[in-house]
């Protein structure tokens, strides 16, 4: 049979023409180049988690609210946007004293100012007459501030809710000093302009607010001088009285408007 | 282990040589008697039958490389088996095709002698697969030389059938022509 020699005769051609057809070579390319786009779409997918998960982070980790605590101990909590404790910064050594023995990151706020409502260290600067001022620093102050009336309720202290804006706070800053204190600082400044940060910085919120009521006292103004502010005070079981303040951005030096309405 | 090494083995003729290239090409091999035979026990004796022709010929031989070497044994072995069946009225496969469709190549105009030098008319046919595309190359050894089927072959190198039907009635034609050319005939 002739083909059949044919046949038989290319069966002794080049080896290069038989491995270049080998049938399973041309399958392990076929499953290299399946590996190679699975490895590619796992590398695909491993960076767009990292990109998303980045992303996530970003966001989650960006701070969007403030509130300040203060006492003498000056803390301000930075929350994200879920309202969770990103960051807690002390202003002074009181304040780093019960920012060491907290651990309120990635907690709820009310959760992070139950926690430092009943810290042992906290607690210890609250005198008799310590007064307790939380300043929000947020576009839903609303929000912000139920929550801290809420957590405030049991509070055997007199607690004031102010708000004030991201400029002010700014302003706190560059002078190392909590917005709270600075808002307080602020007011204070207006009666007596001889008082400075560095000695505001060092007094407990008590202690300016008592300035501020002497310097009121010494000018002829009561302690209730509202001028366009809504009653937003609450009262606990105590009878102790939350307080409800608004900052405004100091345009006309004119500080920010106090406003007390005691239940 | 590399094929050096295999045949290293062969040379000190250490018996793990058939082990070590059972792993090796024990599949490319059974594949390959696989298409000529479609009878898996009859292509396990191909294989088996393969490598003690490789123990025999390797010392003195040294090939070149080492799975076109046993393919090429695997082949002849089992064409020789097919040939056998035929005889027996036995078998199946694509021989019969491959056969068939390969008798175009051949001349017909001198009946006379068929007496041509293997080494020459194999010489023509590299030349022949020289001159012919990758693609066309491939698909022309897979046919005739691995007996793979046109749907295999489809569907291996993502081709319409009637492709590769074209592409195989082309490749005989320009063999037909250049083996009248050369004045052989098989």
């Amino acid at each position: 049979m002739s083909e059949e020699r044919l046949l038989h005769l290319l069966g002794q051609v080049n080896d290069e023409y038989i491995l270049e057809a080998n049938p399973l070579i041309k399958n392990r390319k076929n499953r290299a180049w399946i590996r190679w786009c699975a490895m590619a779409a796992g590398i695909c997918l491993v960076l767009s988690s990292v990109f998303w998960g980045q992303q996530v982070m970003d966001v989650y980790a960006m701070e969007t609210s403030y509130i300040s605590i203060d006492v003498n101990p000056s803390i301000e909590l930075c929350l994200n946007k879920y309202d969770r404790v990103v960051n807690v910064i002390a202003y002074n050594e009181e304040g780093q004293r019960v920012v060491d023995c907290l651990d309120v990151k990635n907690k709820c706020y009310t959760d992070a100012l139950e926690e430092i409502l009943h810290n042992e260290v906290f607690c210890s600067y609250m005198g008799a007459e310590s007064d307790v001022t939380f300043t929000i620093v947020s576009d839903k102050e609303e929000v912000l501030r139920a929550g801290i009336e809420s957590c405030a309720q049991g509070m055997e202290h007199h607690g004031t809710i102010n708000c004030s804006d991201t400029q002010t706070r700014q302003r706190a800053h560059d002078n190392h000093c909590s917005v709270g204190k600075y808002s307080a600082y602020e007011e204070l400044v207006q009666y007596d302009d001889t008082v400075t940060i560095e000695e505001c910085r060092d007094m407990s919120v008590h202690e300016i607010h008592n300035r501020i009521n002497e310097c009121k006292s010494h000018h002829g103004t009561s302690g209730s001088s509202s001028t366009n502010s809504s009653d937003n005070s609450i009262t606990n079981g105590n009878e102790n009285t939350f307080d409800t303040e608004y900052d405004y951005p100091d345009n006309n030096n004119s500080g920010h408007h106090r406003e007390q309405h005691h239940q | 282990m590399n094929d050096e090494q295999i045949i290293d083995l062969y040379w000190s003729r250490q018996e793990n040589a058939i082990t070590e290239t059972s792993q090796k090409y024990g599949k490319y091999c059974s594949c390959i008697a696989f298409q000529i035979l479609h009878n898996k026990e009859d292509s396990e004796e191909c294989v088996n039958d393969t490598y003690m022709k490789a123990w025999d010929v390797i010392p003195p031989q040294r090939p070149r490389m080492l799975s076109a070497f046993l393919g090429k044994i695997t082949r002849n072995l089992a064409l020789n088996r097919y040939k056998y069946y035929v005889r027996e009225k036995r078998g199946a496969g694509q021989v019969a095709f491959a056969l068939e469709e390969l008798q175009e190549c051949i001349p017909t105009k001198n009946d006379t002698e068929q007496i041509i030098e293997d080494e020459i008319f194999v010489d023509i046919l590299n030349r022949f697969l020289t001159t012919q595309t990758p693609k066309t190359r491939k698909i022309f050894m897979r046919r005739y030389w691995y007996m793979s089927s046109i749907k295999e072959i489809a569907a291996d190198y993502k081709l319409s059938e009637s492709d590769v039907k074209m592409t195989l009635y082309r490749a005989r034609g320009e063999l037909k022509k250049i083996l009248e050319k050369e004045g052989v005939r098989v």
